[in-house]
């Protein structure tokens, strides 16, 4: 290797996706990765998200002109990846998502998730907290207090939160669950052999909590000040 | 929704603080995000339309905390006169309103509403308006049903029709604003004109005024989807539009009207008649057919004893009908309010919300080995080596401005439009990665060279593809050491042109330096992707803690002492850092060995910025020579001077 000064360094967030992709993929899950502009079907509809269900409304979307939209969350891929996959499985998504939000602090119109689910004959709820405690612990280390609360989202039942307790006070950081038995049937999967959890979470978000940034949008404003730092 | 405990503890004894009471609802029902003053603010998810009442803030707490719920104000009986005031109702189409249910109330007298219900209606966040719109507000606001009053006097023909607008038809709303309809909307209708825009807002030809002594009071279901397509079309949402298209509870129309009743007759003159109630549709109860100790432990993975279920759901109001002898199968009934429930996995979360999430066991998958993306694998593997080159990862919006892509002389009819854009910035989606790279140059002139790359999405004719670009405002030498790089290692022919950005370019996007050059690839995940046996990219995370940027320009100076050749580089970069707050990057940019001599020159460039002002030249030397001073005498290292 080449070794040129100063060094250039890798955009946080991709060394957050890194991190927390190597971890997954020693408990075999696999990488997959979908496109931006996807269509209404695997974005909402697949995922029991009905055309004029309320829950639309959590993910306010940017539509093209031509119909189809970009998608508001990597979960798109649970259908995909299932075309041409037979459970077991286990599989991570990381990628770009969108939401038409207006911009703050804290809000932005792009953002990074990862996307995890498994499908397998004998899957609880509590190989989903098992795993999400584990990870939280490998990021913000051992003593980190994590919590479980009900959560909601279409495409999973049970459905769940997780937070952490960062300087005393509860952080809300992903949405979980299990998969709902009628996304199973989507992925032509029977919902009495087999059980599956999912999980997505903001990568922008565990990276600012991590590095204690204040303004999601400075990670996309090509700021060398801001850049150099990690 | 903001819930007054003090509201809560009509329906319920509560002695725990309000903390404890806000934790035990995040962790068995719903997410209490603030408590303030005695207020908690809780995110009611659009399942739970139930919850959009303190009855069901109230009933949740009752069930996990094993407490007892007060119901008397549901079972009031009132007292009814005959009043001599007809009103004939009639709706069109059954599916558009499934339940009518209303009284008249009459010899009323219109003024302020009691301060009691002033000050719980001021917590909730609604306005206090008079004695009959204050009752109709908290009731929703208790119970969770839409209420309204008309002016009965202002409804000519004593006749209602409860039906679809037609096409373009119109209606002034309370809030004085004309509403243009179509076919989506349910409205009401007297013997000549309209007088609602049903479960949505009232009419301003019909509501309740100074003048008003009698009502027609309306506690009704209409259909959620039609609700729903109307706000969108309208851009309107009321706090009754919100509860009906999450589902009111098909049940709740009588015990409210008497409540109001109730309420409105205790601070005004007045006699009520009887209830009327058209029901077009038939309410059949939800069933749900499951194994509970089967599908708990299936789903959770652990044992909870059938009647320990069965009393779970109970403390829901989820009975049980009838259960097979071995106990195995039972056939659940869901109450009228729970809309959210409708197969066995939904009475499995009920089960796990009321036993705690966080009281499972810990059962971790096994490790294994998934099978390779090598596009990935070898992407990431590409920046680490862009990275050992000296250049920085940004990370750019896919959307860009006309503007921008005018300024790229590039054609915006070729680029993919969004059609509800935010904002003029985010309304084509990017052709190239070239105008995003051209922006992160023109935004950096402190730096005096920029090296950067980004790996991302472009949609150049409507396709998808991911693209790298590379720009430098260096020598373009450096990019044909890296294609040379690239091609030895990936084994692939890499065709890529190095260009040189023009100066109308440039000065399109007030970029200042003139030597700037990019090479771009098209494709490259799908280009890398059949290269296997790549080296493992690494991970170099480390809980650095961020110094946020300041909105005055940074100076920046270089220095470079000579050091024992075996001094840790880093080591100095590090403690370099520590000699002044206002100091926050430090990159080593040159070393290299004296052989003879046993020592190495580093350099460094530093970085300064302060909060509230820029700096003058005084202060940069005194850092300077806080900096050089340290230096010397920690690291026995000598000045070099250029």
């Amino acid at each position: 290797m080449p070794n040129f000064l100063p060094k250039g360094r890798l955009h946080p967030i991709n060394i957050f996706l890194r991190k927390s992709v190597i971890f997954f993929q020693k408990y075999g899950f696999e990488i997959v990765e979908g496109p931006e502009i996807d269509t209404e079907y695997y974005n909402f509809d697949a995922l029991n998200i009905p055309r004029y269900h309320p829950a639309r409304d959590m993910q306010d979307t940017f539509w093209l002109k031509d119909g189809r939209l970009l998608r508001t969350h990597t979960s798109t891929m649970q259908v995909r990846s299932m075309q041409n996959r037979k459970p077991p499985v286990r599989i991570i998504v990381p990628g770009k998502c969108f939401r038409h939000e207006a911009t703050d602090a804290s809000h932005e119109t792009n953002f990074y998730q990862l996307e995890g689910f498994a499908i397998d004959s004998n899957l609880k709820i509590s190989h989903l907290t098992s795993i999400l405690n584990k990870f939280m612990k490998e990021l913000f280390g051992p003593e980190v207090s994590t919590r479980f609360r009900p959560g909601y989202f279409a495409f999973v039942e049970p459905g769940i939160e997780m937070d952490i307790k960062l300087e005393n006070e509860w952080q809300e950081i992903l949405g979980a669950g299990m998969i709902h038995p009628n996304v199973l049937k989507n992925m032509k999967i029977s919902p009495k052999k087999y059980t599956g959890f999912a999980f997505g979470m903001g990568m922008d978000r565990l990276m600012m909590l991590y590095y204690g940034i204040n303004d999601i949008r400075l990670s996309y404003s090509g700021d060398l000040r801001f850049l150099k730092q990690f | 929704m903001k819930v007054p405990i003090e509201w809560l503890k009509d329906f319920i004894e509560i002695n725990q603080s309000p903390q404890e009471l806000a934790d035990g609802i995040s962790l068995h029902s719903l997410q209490v995000e603030k408590i303030n003053d005695g207020i908690l603010e809780i995110e009611i998810t659009p399942n739970r339309a139930d919850c959009l009442s303190i009855l069901g803030i109230a009933r949740e707490i009752a069930a996990f905390t094993n407490s007892k719920l007060k119901t008397q104000k549901l079972k009031l009986q009132l007292k009814t006169q005959r009043i001599n005031k007809p009103i004939e109702v009639k709706i069109e189409e059954p599916k558009i309103c499934p339940r009518y249910s209303y009284r008249i109330i009459d010899g009323i007298k219109i003024k302020p509403s009691p301060r009691w219900m002033q000050e719980r209606l001021i917590a909730y966040g609604f306005r206090p308006i008079n004695n009959v719109v204050d009752t109709t507000n908290y009731i929703m606001i208790e119970f969770g049903q839409p209420l309204h009053a008309f002016d009965y006097d202002k409804i000519s023909g004593a006749k209602m029709t409860i039906r679809r607008a037609r096409t373009n038809e119109k209606l002034e709303t309370l809030d004085g604003i004309i509403r243009v309809l179509n076919s989506q909307a349910i409205i009401i209708q007297d013997k000549d004109k309209l007088i609602d825009l049903a479960g949505i807002m009232g009419g301003q030809n019909s509501q309740v005024t100074e003048n008003t002594s009698t009502i027609i009071l309306q506690a009704a279901v209409f259909d959620p989807i039609l609700i729903r397509k109307t706000c969108k079309k309208l851009s309107l949402q009321t706090d009754a539009s919100y509860r009906y298209e999450r589902n009111i509870d098909f049940n709740g129309t009588i015990d409210c009207l008497n409540a109001t009743a109730d309420l409105i007759l205790e601070t005004s003159a007045g006699q009520t008649g009887k209830i009327f109630d058209l029901q077009n549709i038939k309410w059949r109860p939800v069933r749900i057919i499951w194994q509970p100790e089967n599908d708990v432990k299936r789903i959770l993975g652990i044992k909870i004893s059938h009647e320990k279920i069965l009393n779970f759901l109970k403390k829901l109001e989820i009975k049980c009908i009838s259960c097979s002898v071995d106990k195995k199968t039972c056939l659940m009934e869901i109450p009228s309010f729970r809309h959210d429930l409708k197969i066995r996995e939904d009475l499995v979360e009920e089960i796990a919300r009321m036993h705690n999430y966080n009281n499972f066991p810990i059962s971790l998958l096994s490790q294994e080995t998934p099978p390779i993306n090598f596009s990935w694998d070898n992407l990431e593997f590409l920046m680490d080596l862009l990275v050992n080159y000296g250049f920085m990862q940004v990370i750019n919006y896919p959307y860009l401005s006309k503007n921008d892509l005018l300024n790229a002389n590039i054609n915006p009819t070729k680029c993919l439009e969004i059609a509800n854009p935010i904002s003029s910035e985010t309304r084509y989606l990017r052709p190239n990665l070239q105008v995003s790279i051209l922006k992160n140059i023109a935004k950096n002139p402190f730096s005096s060279e920029i090296n950067i790359f980004e790996s991302g999405s472009i949609f150049p004719a409507g396709k998808e593809v991911t693209s790298l670009i590379l720009a430098t405002t260096q020598k373009e030498e450096i990019f044909k050491q890296i294609i040379e790089k690239l091609q030895q290692i990936f084994k692939v022919n890499i065709d890529v042109k190095i260009e040189k950005i023009n100066n109308q370019l440039l000065n399109n996007f007030k970029i200042r330096k003139r030597n700037v050059y990019t090479i771009m690839i098209e494709d490259i995940d799908r280009r890398l992707s059949n290269v296997k046996n790549i080296s493992q990219y690494k991970l170099n995370f480390s809980p650095t803690k961020y110094i946020p940027i300041s909105k005055f320009p940074p100076a920046a100076f270089d220095l470079a002492f000579i050091t024992d050749k075996n001094q840790n580089s880093m080591e100095i970069e590090d403690e370099i850092k520590k000699y002044d707050s206002n100091i926050f990057i430090v990159e080593l940019f040159d070393e290299y060995y004296f052989v003879k001599k046993n020592t190495k020159n580093i350099a460094f460039h530093i970085w300064i910025q302060k909060a509230d002002n820029s700096f003058n030249e005084k202060e940069i030397t005194q850092i300077k020579d806080k900096i050089i001073r340290n230096i010397i005498s920690k690291f026995k290292a000598k000045l070099r001077n250029y």
